[in-house]
């Protein structure tokens, strides 16, 4: 990589583009599966790919290629489908420019670990749920990333960055639809993902509790939501409103999530951070070679910043923070979340759920859509509540709402914030998925739609 | 190098080091146009990718490289999978499929005629719905797909392939209002047909309506329908099957679905963006009904699947880079029946909802049809009139339930995804 990255460098500074980026990527990806007794593999995949964007007379024409044999052809060709597309009006921020890597390192990296011992892990995993789950059909998903990348550009910038990224996915299924699931990944090595057969056990307690469970009964009702479904919450709800590159889409989301207006109490506090460095989506520098730095997103209730490329951060003014993200080759960086969490505040899950009295629990998270008008959320389990005291158990609900109010309703933060990241990512129209995390404390809703 | 002597220098290698072997190899050459509020982005570039599986000690070994990746490389990695990967008992095939009447419709647009689609598409969204801004993402050009493989089967074929993403957006009095879509086909349509495939009912008012709850007629409008067919989809895969999570086992033959439901796979379809003459182990494809008048008429199978079930491939096997071959559908298209058009159709059914997204279907049960599916955007149908928005509208049960219940299918198929859908009504849905 470093002998194609001095290429990149050169290839930039010899360019009489006004502006000219380039980003190789080499990733490198295994999966596996073991579905009841039978094993299975995806991989492992090798790509390769250099990515070329160029900016003349205010207008961005870009180019792709797999492998790396092309980089100077790639610059012209951009630079050629900017010439072609006329004169525009483009403009960007410039950061100060770094020449710098970040190469992290494991106790167990998984590049060194023959896939034999990966598909273990697997195995063990997946008899461990069958034998203590006698009935259910398992299934153990293992799946790992190693993204090399560099981003070169004409202010002198040069970063290289490796992402190692790995991660598990148990399900387990009983006659009659009763499931249960576990989702974690890391950036590191195996080391993260030993010795979880807690998770083993949380799944078939699960079970256990699902299959005495009947379906919630549809409606408006006061909810606490665990940690994990708060931090999608704010993920679906705010994170994707907070994209500024969404704004130029659609303008009339710029009053309704602009600095200094009010979304929400006083309690909410909403930051995207990309320096939890064990989780998906951390970085030292985004895909425009800026350095990621901890974003304040909402502080009081109130609007604070919003999430920006160097295009999007010169249109409003704002300083850039590294959420210019892009993988594989052919995307282009647009404004993305990295690490979306919901700041702390005070009390532990049992004194929200006296202070709500009536209402319903519910935590986990299957995964969440939002159309930026409306989201839509399943969380894994749900309980009624009486008289502050867990009731009922509901098995997994969907809950629904529009963006807008959602924020309004959020009536106590409590303290006990966990942060969580999977395989799957976030993904946007047309766009390849990126690696997110997400998290948060438990919270109460003053009403939120179930179903 | 091209990509097919790269691909027979592959399959030298794997030759050497088992007793079968398989490469294929996919050129996606690609032209993009980004165009929405802000000045139009233009790029290209091309993407070659090689999949490998090999046969070694009696087990399937696999590896995929995009851009490097040298031969020996590729037969290490695939040595490496083989040692956990699963039984291969079957033979690959010896006979090269034939290519000579394969050919997709249309011819490819250039950049000035994207540019003019991309603002008469704006153009018709902003008259369906004053105010509304569109933003889209064009993409176009050449698949070049091949295999070779050591018994000596080899194929070759090229097809066309345009994709649409466009976001709508616009404030209304009742908040925002967005909506994003997407479709692939050959070649691009006209935009006013093309605008109806993306958001079949993008005129519709955003008043709210009364909530709706309970069983109720429901018009699904097909990017709808689209999501419902998910359970088809992977119901008729014989690896779900043999997996056991199939709800379709045991029913060949058996009429399951609605008698108005003709549901088709169709690889040769002419305008298809999944298009093969041949799936991706070298069996050529054939058109066929999955369903015939409600009737199912069978699994689909890769070898594997074939295999293991006592039965020969359909040419059904898909896979993704590095990945091993699953039965999969390609272009699933239904019959058109005689219920006219949507507002046709909606006007049948006095009281109920009209469908045209969904925002989430996840947490279904997809081989065994169970669903819980968030609307995104439905409309309250009331006296035949599409009266209002309804929010927050969640609709449970099985999809097979719902297709058996279809009482009326449109007259028009529209592409949605790579599928060609008409519009269907079900009686009796259950919303909540």
């Amino acid at each position: 990589m470093q002998e194609n990255r001095e290429r990149a460098e050169r290839a930039v500074q010899a360019s009489e583009a006004d502006f000219v980026e380039v980003r190789l990527e080499r990733i490198l990806t295994l999966e596996l599966a073991q579905i009841g007794r039978r094993g299975g593999s995806v991989g492992p995949v090798q790509r390769e790919g250099c990515t070329a964007r160029a900016l003349v007379s205010g207008r961005w024409g870009y180019a792709w290629s797999s492998g790396f044999n092309c980089i100077e052809a790639l610059i012209d060709r951009a630079a050629g489908s900017a010439v072609a597309a006329g004169k525009g009006s483009v403009s960007f921020t410039t950061v100060s420019p770094e020449r710098n890597s970040f190469i992290p390192g494991s106790s167990e990296p998984f590049t060194g670990t023959p896939l034999k011992d990966k598909a273990f892990l697997c195995r063990h995993y997946c008899e461990l749920l069958g034998m203590t789950n006698p009935g259910a059909s398992a299934r153990v998903d293992y799946s790992e990333v190693l993204r090399d990348r560099v981003v070169v550009n004409s202010t002198g910038t040069s970063i290289r960055e490796v992402e190692e990224l790995c991660g598990l996915r148990m399900q387990a299924a009983l006659p009659g639809n009763v499931t249960a699931s576990r989702s974690i990944a890391h950036r590191g090595g195996l080391e993260n993902l030993r010795h979880r057969e807690d998770l083993v056990r949380e799944m078939t307690e699960d079970l256990c509790m699902r299959t005495n469970s009947s379906g919630p009964t549809p409606g408006y009702v006061p909810a606490v939501l665990g940690p994990e479904l708060t931090g999608m919450l704010v993920h679906e709800a705010f994170g994707h409103l907070a994209e500024s590159d969404v704004l130029v889409q659609c303008p009339a989301l710029g009053d309704i999530v602009s600095p200094g207006r009010r979304v929400g109490a006083e309690c909410l506090c909403i930051t995207d951070d990309p320096t939890h460095f064990t989780l998906p989506g951390s970085c030292s520098w985004d895909d425009e070679g800026t350095r990621g730095t901890r974003t304040s997103l909402v502080r009081g209730g109130v609007v604070k910043s919003r999430l920006h490329t160097l295009s999007t951060a010169s249109e409003t003014g704002a300083a850039p923070a590294g959420n210019a993200r892009a993988w594989g080759t052919g995307s282009t960086p647009m404004a993305r979340m990295r690490c979306t969490l919901l700041e702390p505040g005070e009390g532990d899950r049992d004194s929200l759920l006296t202070s709500m009295e009536n209402g319903v629990y519910l935590k986990g998270c299957l995964g969440g859509a939002t159309d930026m008008e409306r989201f839509s959320l399943i969380a894994e389990s749900g309980w009624t509540v009486r008289r502050g005291k867990i009731d009922r158990p509901m098995g997994p609900v969907v809950i629904t709402g529009n963006v807008f109010d959602v924020l309004k309703n959020i009536d106590r933060v409590g303290e006990d914030i966990q942060l969580f990241g999977n395989m799957g990512g976030c993904g946007r129209a047309g766009e390849n998925a990126i690696p997110v995390s997400y998290g948060g404390p438990h919270i109460l809703l003053t009403a939120i739609r179930i179903g | 190098m091209k990509a097919s002597e790269k691909a027979r220098k592959i399959l030298e290698t794997l030759v050497q080091i088992s007793s079968q072997a398989e490469v294929n190899w996919l050129v996606r050459r690609r032209n993009a146009l980004l165009v929405g509020s802000g000045s139009p982005v233009a790029g290209s570039g091309t993407v070659t990718s090689y999949s490998v599986r090999i046969q070694r000690n009696g087990r399937a070994g696999t590896a995929g490289s995009e851009g490097g990746g040298h031969p020996a490389l590729i037969a290490e990695n695939a040595i490496s999978s083989a040692r956990t990967g699963p039984d291969f008992t079957w033979d690959l095939p010896s006979e090269s499929p034939s290519t000579a009447h394969f050919e997709t419709r249309g011819k490819l647009p250039d950049q000035g005629m994207v540019l003019n689609f991309a603002r008469e598409l704006s153009s018709c969204a902003d008259a369906a719905f004053p105010g509304t801004l569109l933003n889209a993402r064009v993409s176009w050009g050449i698949d070049g797909v091949g295999i070779i493989n050591s018994q000596g089967c080899v194929g070759e074929y090229s097809r066309n392939r345009v994709r649409v993403d466009a976001t709508v957006s616009s404030a209304t009095e009742d908040g925002l209002c967005r909506r994003s879509s997407h479709f692939e086909c050959t070649c691009l349509p006209d935009p006013p047909t093309a605008l109806r495939w993306l958001f079949p009912a993008l005129s519709r008012t955003g008043v709210p309506a009364e909530t709706v709850v309970g069983r109720k007629p429901v018009l699904f409008a097909p990017p709808a329908l689209g999501v419902l067919l998910q359970a088809v989809r992977t119901g008729v895969s014989g690896r779900v099957l043999l997996d056991g999570a199939s709800w379709l086992a045991g029913r060949t033959g058996d009429c399951v679905l609605s008698p108005l439901l003709t549901i088709r796979e169709m690889p040769l379809h002419e305008n298809g963006a999944s298009s093969a003459p041949f799936d991706s182990e070298g069996i050529s494809t054939s058109n066929k009904a999955l369903f015939r008048n409600g009737v199912f008429k069978g699994f689909v199978f890769d070898l594997a699947s074939g295999s293991e079930a006592g039965l020969p491939s359909t040419g059904n096997a898909g896979k993704n880079l590095g990945g091993h071959p699953m039965p999969v559908c390609t272009n699933i298209t239904v019959d058109t029946g005689n219920g006219g058009t949507l507002e046709e159709m909606a006007g049948r059914i006095g009281n109920g909802v009209l469908v045209s997204g969904i925002l989430s279907a996840e947490g279904s049960d997809a081989a065994g049809g169970g669903m819980l599916l968030d609307c995104g955007t439905a409309w309250s149908i009331s006296g035949g009139e599409i009266t209002g928005k309804l929010v927050n509208c969640l609709i449970s049960g099985s999809a097979y339930d719902i297709l058996r219940n279809v009482c009326d299918v449109g007259s028009v198929q529209q592409r949605t995804g790579t599928d060609l859908l008409p519009c269907v009504t079900a009686e009796g849905v259950r919303i909540r």
